[in-house]
């Protein structure tokens, strides 16, 4: 097997130009929207829903703060008790797309008129170290960020009801230039494992295989926390998780190679 | 503590991939970013 160093476009113009790499997992199709122009083709195939309930985008309270004050678990609570989240909204650096979305919600909510300052962050660092910081000390906090990822695996935050997603909103609201910002939830983001049709046609038994391999958002996140508290390399989490998760991937894989990788794993 | 236990997990596993040969040559994606990287040895392990 060859393992080809990627990112979603480099993946998807790869697949576009030549046909390969013959599996490309994790690809976030809504930033490489050639992918529906190829699946319809014929040229590649969607083998999964690699994480099950799609990559997710939220605005997010800590969960102490939720349990003392359960109306903070939606936008219309947060935005009649500002001070309860600390009067302040953790935005997105320059660049981010996330950013653009952001900015234009914060003006359909109107943030300004209901007492809540807008911090944008100078980078994605300072982001979830402030969530981080604020976690500790069981400080307010409310702020965007998305998933799954390995600081929200280690704190346990809430995602703030933003209400009902609008396809049609919520695409003004990605654009800069947006002259009507609605309200709209972020919609889950399709992540997916893509194979070539000429891989799966070639190799049913491999097809079959990524098909099944799946993973829940929190066990992801938790994985993810696992491995950044650990300092651990990819490898040793993927190790880590085939030891915890045995019976996960046995459901994976067929019988024959249940057989083989199994007395691997103890 | 810790570290040996996932150095023992690890050592565990670290086998050489013998099956490749078996199904072909096959290239698989690695995203850049750290839930694609592990995704994609999870999925190596499994095919071999």
């Amino acid at each position: 097997m060859t393992v080809v160093p990627s990112a979603t476009t480099t993946a998807i113009t790869s697949l576009a130009e030549n046909n390969e790499p013959d599996i490309v997992p994790e690809l976030w199709v809504n930033s490489a929207p050639a992918y529906f122009r190829l699946n319809e083709e014929g040229k590649v195939l969607k083998a999964a829903d690699v994480f099950a309930e799609g990559g997710s985008e939220n605005w997010w309270v800590p969960d102490y703060l939720v349990e003392e004050h359960p109306e903070l678990a939606t936008i219309e609570g947060v935005l009649e008790n500002p001070e309860l989240v600390g009067g302040r909204f953790h935005n997105c650096p320059d660049g981010w797309g996330c950013r653009i979305a952001n900015d234009n919600l914060v003006e359909a909510f109107d943030f300004e008129g209901h007492g809540i300052e807008v911090f944008n962050h100078g980078s994605g660092d300072t982001l979830p170290a402030s969530m981080a910081s604020a976690y500790e000390n069981k400080e307010p906090w409310f702020g965007y960020y998305w998933g799954p990822t390995a600081i929200l695996g280690r704190y346990d935050m809430v995602a703030v009801d933003m209400g009902p997603h609008d396809p049609e909103i919520h695409e003004c609201n990605q654009t800069q230039d947006c002259e009507t910002p609605g309200k709209s939830a972020y919609p889950a983001a399709p992540v997916l494992t893509v194979v070539t049709a000429d891989f799966a046609e070639r190799n049913p038994d491999i097809f079959e295989l990524v098909s099944n391999i799946s993973f829940g958002t929190q066990e992801l996140s938790n994985l993810l926390a696992w491995q950044a508290d650990n300092s651990a390399s990819a490898e040793e989490a993927a190790v880590y998780f085939l030891t915890q998760n045995k019976d996960t991937w046995m459901d994976w894989v067929n019988d024959e190679a249940g057989e083989k990788l199994g007395a691997i794993i103890q | 503590m810790k570290r040996t236990l996932i150095a023992a997990a690890f050592a565990g596993v670290a086998l050489p991939t013998v099956a490749l040969a078996d199904c072909g040559r096959v290239s698989v994606a690695e995203m850049n970013w750290a839930s694609g990287q592990i995704i994609t040895r999870i999925t190596e392990f499994l095919m071999t």
